[in-house]
């Protein structure tokens, strides 16, 4: 097979961080390339400096045997090389085929738009996708948003095709629908680069895996010979373990308890629609569900940071509706919550790590005493930098400069450490490289034993099945249903989350997320009533430290 | 499109820095000064006709030619800086105050009426009264827009702007009003004196510049090592952080706006009671305005913005004294453009603190050969230059370790002087803490 793309020492900085260092590797022609590597192992770097957004510092990129100058992603359009950022790159109030005629040189391409519907059509019918060229963008789902994606680049002509992290945001279905698509261009004689951190799926749709760790190249391997342990090891550069523990703990009495809770999101639409489930004490709850579906607002009313529409949130009988999120934090809820961006909530980005640690405990010295005390924040931050591991030139560093991985640690590492009940978390390990999430993962482990009732959102399935007990699944605010993690399969939690499948309609005479021993009855819990300490005595109910 | 066209390698590229070090940073924007000083001479050598070494005698005279010229140049020093701090809280909040002008106007109307309406008082009691009302004044007039902005999320740029145009026709129908047929409003109270603070000695503005001063000195510990300091630097960062870890946001947005505005309404208090004892819609000058670009080229650092202040007040005082001198008919307005000269170097400046450029591979080559040669040619100035940094580095170190082993010194000197049984040595770990803490008092910047 002829070589469509070759690195030659390329090489990129960022000040002092080095992203990709002599990279050496090659692209064929027809091929699927997978890119291998944790994050922060400069596998988008590499591709952008491809599609011509970033500018390498050394070496040289060949494209069909010839030193290329790639300055812009004009120019790489030019050598027929198109990118599927992970993010879209999509005007909201377009319709499809604006979107794809957006930005065509004039004098290449007439401004026909009937014309180029026509050839959206043709292309979507010779590889398998689904377009309609004239839906806007805003009314379509990610999934569409994706193939529009894809049909602009190869409505430019691409031959070489970079799809960066393309499944993050698809359900299985979706993902092996896309892997169709793909063997299809294929087949077609065009080269893909598949950046992805997915073990599976390298294995399941790539011809050949490029290995990339710490920015620098490992290896090139046969994707028939390899396996998952392989690519782990060469990816991480150790032997990695890659079974999630999931201790028996004895379950606990419900800590947490949700009833028919309804939330808003910002725009005024309803989030969470009549959510009930509940949260015992020693176990771990996860909630699957595609991105967006109310995860966040949920998060957020548990932590009081957002007004709910109805319903109720008990914690130990106690409703902490209308309470104000310090009076929450004090009441042993811990919540930490990993944005797409991973410092915006629970974080001040330009503070300190020691600044960072005294942010909820702050107030805690004297009242009368108007300074705060860095010296006590300082010991915590260095107990947490050696506990965790966490990487940082001291704990003055401000929390910006740290690695996604470190910063997740930082955040964890400080909720665990006020000792809360019930820890709310949402993507802990987003973005983390395998060490650090499997490290997160212990932690959650430990706490779990210590029988605090752990709410895990999370993203990806395969850590949803090992680690959790049972997982709830949200399609669009509501419940499709709670599974055990053991006795369910990827599938079936991949229907529920289209809402294909919906649990709560096939069991209808269960009582779905109502605990049989909840403290909610219809009459007001008398908590000083004989009967409910005795309950809290025979269930063994730890005080808060 | 299909034709694959070669495309040349970029002439030039822009990276950005990492961390930069303290000393490169002074180092760049030292450069910028001097770079900024050179320019705005030229300029003036054009414009005025002199030489350059007049336009220097001037400029120089302008700040120390006597000592009411010394007294002047300071106290607008001072008052330059107090603004600049007054901005800073809420800066540091994000909270965009361009309203310092209204506030300080406010402050001076606020001092005015007492000053006006109060001639039965006491002297004492005249100043302070008119230093509370000032204070209050000049607080509501920002705290308005940040009620504003907490309740209705308006935006506090404009909000505030428009508020410095309310403020300025306040004072300027007041003064209307107070002045009946006379063709501008007298001094207040000359006669008596009575609300006028006292100078120190024969310092005019003595009581002024050790007010600012302390302020100084005091803005800086509050917004580094207080609680409500550290709550506005997390509801600067995140609004959202700051609501999760349960702080009272809108209480904290409205109080700190509340405190800028108070300290720019002491400062419209000194120009009334302190400097000028008279108002006009140009009290403060432009100074409102001026203050917002020190505390930015300050990074928010008072003691950064006491510099600045320095310097830009010696370039308009001695450009305006360069003006008076000059053989063209000029006027103060050259003063706006030597200090905007100033500006436009120091912010400019910015730009290689935070990035560098990178030329292509062959230029660079060239620039490596010439420099080689160049070093080749004079290696003493090479060697000079790094004698001469790590001379520096040397002395802010010995410095930064005299300073720690004194401390720690004086730290046990203090626990024997309290406590009878204290320990004749502090404990190593105690030193070395110390010696920590003050490292970092150093490194900040």
């Amino acid at each position: 097979m002829e070589t469509a793309i070759k690195f030659e020492n390329v090489t990129k900085t960022f000040g002092t961080i080095v992203a990709n260092k002599d990279v050496n590797f090659d692209v064929k022609k027809g091929e699927i390339l997978a890119l291998l590597g944790e994050n922060g192992s400069g596998k988008t770097t590499l591709c952008n400096m491809l599609a011509g957004i970033y500018y390498p510092d050394h070496g040289n990129i060949l494209i069909n045997g010839e030193i290329a100058t790639i300055r812009s992603p004009h120019d790489a359009y030019r050598y027929h090389i198109g990118m599927v950022h992970q993010h879209f790159k999509l005007v909201d109030i377009f319709t499809a085929v604006e979107n794809v005629v957006l930005g065509l040189d004039p004098k290449d391409y007439k401004f026909d738009i009937k014309a180029a519907s026509k050839r959206i059509k043709e292309i979507c019918d010779k590889y398998g996708f689904e377009v309609d060229p004239n839906k806007k963008v805003y009314n379509m789902s990610v999934s569409e948003k994706q193939t529009l994606e894809i049909v602009k680049v190869l409505y430019r002509g691409a031959d070489i095709l970079i799809l960066d992290e393309p499944t993050a945001v698809l359900t299985p279905q979706e993902s092996d629908k896309l892997f169709n698509v793909i063997r299809n261009m294929k087949a077609d004689g065009k080269s893909i680069i598949i950046i992805t951190h997915k073990l599976q799926e390298v294995l399941s749709v790539s011809d050949r895996v490029a290995i990339l760790r710490k920015g620098a190249y490992i290896d090139t391997v046969e994707t028939a010979s390899a396996t998952t342990q392989s690519l782990t090891d060469m990816m991480v550069g150790q032997k990695v373990d890659l079974n999630i523990e999931r201790p028996k703990v004895e379950h606990d009495i419900p800590l947490l308890e949700i009833r028919d809770l309804s939330i808003k999101n910002d725009e005024g639409a309803l989030a969470i629609d009549n959510v009930s489930f509940y949260i015992r004490g020693g176990e771990i709850l996860g909630i699957a569900g595609i991105a967006g579906c109310g995860q966040k607002e949920l998060c957020e009313a548990i932590a009081g940071l957002r007004n709910i529409e109805s319903g109720d949130i008990n914690h130990l009988g106690k409703s902490i509706i209308g309470m104000k999120p310090k009076e929450i934090i004090d009441e042993g809820i811990a919540m930490s919550f990993i944005p797409e961006d991973r410092l915006g909530m629970g974080l001040a980005p330009s503070l300190s790590i020691t600044d960072n640690m005294m942010l909820k405990t702050y107030k805690d010295n004297a009242w009368y005493n108007p300074f705060v005390d860095r010296k006590r924040a300082r010991n915590k931050a260095n107990r947490l930098i050696k506990e965790l591991e966490i990487a940082t030139p001291s704990s003055e560093t401000p929390v910006r400069r740290l690695s996604g991985g470190n910063v997740q640690k930082v955040l964890v590492g400080r909720e665990i450490s006020a000792g809360p009940n019930v820890i709310v978390t949402a993507y802990p390990v987003r973005g983390l490289d395998i060490n650090s999430s499997y490290l997160i993962y212990n932690i959650l482990n430990e706490q779990k034993k210590k029988g605090v009732g752990v709410l895990f959102v999370g993203e990806d399935l395969d850590v949803l099945l090992g680690l959790c007990d049972k997982i709830m699944v949200l399609c669009h605010g509501k419940v499709m249903g709670v599974v055990h993690a053991d006795k369910t399969t990827k599938e079936e939690i991949g229907l529920m989350m289209t809402g294909s499948l919906d649990l709560t309609e096939v069991k209808k005479d269960k009582d779905f997320g109502i605990a049989k021993d909840s403290f909610i009855e219809d009459k007001p819990v008398d908590f000083n009533s004989e009967e409910i300490i005795d309950k809290f005595k025979e269930e063994g109910v730890k005080e808060d430290e | 499109m299909n034709n694959q066209a070669i495309v040349k390698e970029p002439f030039v590229r822009i990276k950005r820095r990492g961390t930069t070090s303290f000393l490169y940073r002074s180092f760049v924007r030292i450069v910028a000064i001097f770079f900024a000083m050179l320019f705005a001479t030229a300029f003036l050598e054009g414009v005025a006709d002199m030489s350059f070494s007049e336009i220097w005698k001037y400029l120089i005279d302008g700040a120390t030619v006597n000592s009411t010229t010394r007294q002047e140049y300071w106290k607008e020093v001072m008052l330059l800086l107090l603004i600049s701090l007054a901005l800073t809280p809420a800066f540091k909040m994000k909270f965009w105050n361009i309203g310092g002008q209204g506030q300080v106007l406010i402050g001076a109307l606020a001092t005015s009426i007492v000053m006006f309406y109060g001639k039965g008082m006491s002297n004492s009691g005249m100043i302070i009264t008119s230093f509370i009302f000032s204070i209050v004044a000049g607080g509501i007039w920002a705290a308005i827009p940040a009620i504003f902005k907490v309740k209705l999320n308006a935006n506090e740029t404009l909000f505030t702007l428009m508020m410095n145009y309310i403020a300025i026709q306040l004072v300027a129908a007041s003064i209307d009003a107070w002045k009946g047929k006379a063709s501008a409003l007298p001094q207040f109270n000359t006669d008596t004196r009575l609300g006028y603070l006292p100078s120190i000695g024969d310092n005019t503005y003595g009581i002024i510049m050790i007010c600012v001063l302390v302020i100084t000195v005091i803005l800086y510990l509050y917004m580094k090592h207080t609680k409500h300091g550290y709550e506005v630097s997390v509801v600067g960062e995140s609004l959202k952080t700051a609501k999760y870890a349960g702080m009272n946001t809108t209480w904290i947005i409205v109080r700190t706006v509340f405190l800028s505005g108070a300290l720019c309404g002491l400062c419209g208090f000194f120009y009334v009671a302190g400097s000028d004892y008279l108002i006009s819609t140009s009290t403060s000058g432009s100074y409102g305005f001026t203050a917002i670009i020190v505390s930015w080229a300050a990074s928010f650092n008072p003691f950064g913005m006491l510099i600045l202040s320095i310097i830009m007040t010696f370039m308009s005082k001695g450009t305006l004294n360069v003006v008076n001198y000059a053989s063209n008919t000029l006027n103060q307005y050259t003063a706006y453009i030597t200090v905007g000269i100033l500006l436009f170097f120091l912010i400019g400046c910015e730009f290689f603190i935070q990035y560098r450029m990178v030329f292509n591979s062959k230029l660079q080559a060239k620039f490596d050969s010439n420099s080689e040669k160049i070093h080749k040619a004079i290696p003493w100035w090479f060697s000079f230059w790094k004698k001469v940094a790590d001379g520096i580095d040397a002395c802010i170190a010995a410095v930064q370790k005299w300073i720690s082993v004194n401390l720690a010194k004086l730290k046990t000197a203090l626990i024997k002087l309290f406590k009878k049984n204290a320990p004749e040595q502090p404990k190593e770990e105690e030193v070395e803490a110390v010696v920590k803490d003050e490292k970092e008092v150093g490194i900040h910047d």
